[in-house]
Order: structure tokens, then C-alpha cells, then sequence
């Protein structure tokens, strides 16, 4: 007897063993928070792999290359030369007590 | 696109069949018209190898594409008629096909 394949008239054109079709989880990098933000010290502010962005005033590097606040401030990112970019986090102005 | 002959004595009896070709009305593994073919042609090799008791003569493309079946010449006469109406039947099937899906099977007779 003749054992049925369905599919023994298809063209087998292109259907081939590929070789990709695997990904990594992702890692959902980049900016975790915006320029003119105010956050409070240890917030992340950039998670990256190398430094993308450098760390500037008031932030420091995780082992992770990721950038946080040292203190309470505000966000603000800056260039650095022609190609590069920092991020800083500056304290917000003491107002005066009337 | 899948072509059949359909071989007859005298231009009576199927003593033969063949079937070339792929239908490419869809993707492999989703060929509507390929997996039509293929059940109807493969099922009616099979009834006729178990309802008549006989082993026609095979010839199945290895990559798939080809398949020629034939009738031998020595039979009794009884399981050559049983034979040669189940091969009318599926003819009959092939054409059911080609009449709504000619642009993928295409019929001819010798």
C-alpha cells in the first residue's frame, strides 16, 4: 500500500532548514527617564551595554553600564564633542524661605 | 502545476495513469490542490491493491512530483474490471478538481 503524504504534489521550493529563528529574551535598554525629569538619588535613568551615554554631573555607573542618580534633581542630557552624550542630574534651585 | 495523463486501451479502459507536477496553489505544507491530488490518487492505488488483490506496477518520484501507476496484464478478468472502475472513479475525483481549480491540475487522455 502507498503511504499517503498530503503534501507529495507541493513544491518543496524554498522550504529549506533555516538556520536562524532564535532571539534573545530582550532587554528592554535606553532611557528610563526623560530630559527636565525630576527624580529622586538611585533612580535609573539609562540602562546600556558599554556607554552609549556617559555618565555626567551627579550620575553614577552601574557594573551593568547602567547610569543613576546620585541625588534628588533634575534630568537633563547634554552632548559630549561632536558624537557623544551624557547625562547629568542637577539639584533643583533652593527657593527662599519669604 | 500537477498534470495528468490517464492511458487507455483502445480509448476505453484506464490501464495507466500518471501524475507530474506540483500544484504551487499554495505554500508547502499548505497546498490545498497538492493535498486534494495526492488523497485521491493515493487512495485509489490502495483500494485498488486491497479490493482487487493485485500490485500494480509503481513508479513514486522519490522528492515527491511523479507517481505512474499501470494495471499489469496478467489478471483475472473479474479483478481487472474491479480495478479498472475504481481508477474511473478516481478520474472522475481529478476532474471534480480541475473543474473548480484548473489553473492548478490540468487533465489529458491517450
Amino acid at each position: 500500500m502507498l503511504r499517503l503524504d498530503l503534501q507529495f504534489f507541493a513544491s518543496k521550493k524554498g522550504v529549506g532548514s533555516s538556520k536562524n529563528g532564535r532571539d534573545s529574551e530582550s532587554k528592554r535598554l535606553g532611557a528610563k527617564r526623560a530630559d527636565g525629569q525630576f527624580v529622586t538619588g538611585g533612580s535609573i535613568l539609562y540602562r546600556q551595554r558599554g556607554t552609549k551615554i556617559y555618565p555626567g554631573n551627579n550620575v553614577g555607573r552601574g557594573g551593568d553600564d547602567t547610569l543613576y542618580a546620585k541625588i534628588d534633581g533634575v534630568v537633563r542630557f547634554e552632548r559630549v564633542g561632536r558624537n557623544h552624550k551624557k547625562v547629568s542630574v542637577y539639584p533643583l534651585p533652593v527657593t527662599q524661605e519669604a | 502545476m500537477i498534470k495528468v495523463m490517464i492511458y487507455r486501451k483502445l480509448n476505453t479502459k484506464i490501464y495507466a495513469f500518471e501524475l507530474s507536477g506540483h500544484a504551487e496553489s499554495g505554500p508547502a505544507g499548505h497546498d490545498l490542490v497538492c493535498a486534494a491530488v495526492s488523497a485521491v490518487s493515493f487512495g485509489s492505488v490502495n483500494a485498488v491493491i486491497k479490493l482487487c488483490e493485485i500490485e500494480p506496477i509503481i513508479d513514486q518520484g522519490g522528492e515527491g512530483g511523479y507517481l505512474y501507476v499501470e494495471i499489469p496484464e496478467q489478471l483475472e478478468e473479474a479483478a481487472r474490471e474491479r480495478a479498472e472502475w475504481l481508477l474511473e472513479g478516481m478520474f472522475v475525483s481529478l476532474e471534480t478538481i480541475e473543474r473548480d481549480y484548473g489553473q492548478y491540475i490540468a487533465i489529458n487522455q491517450k
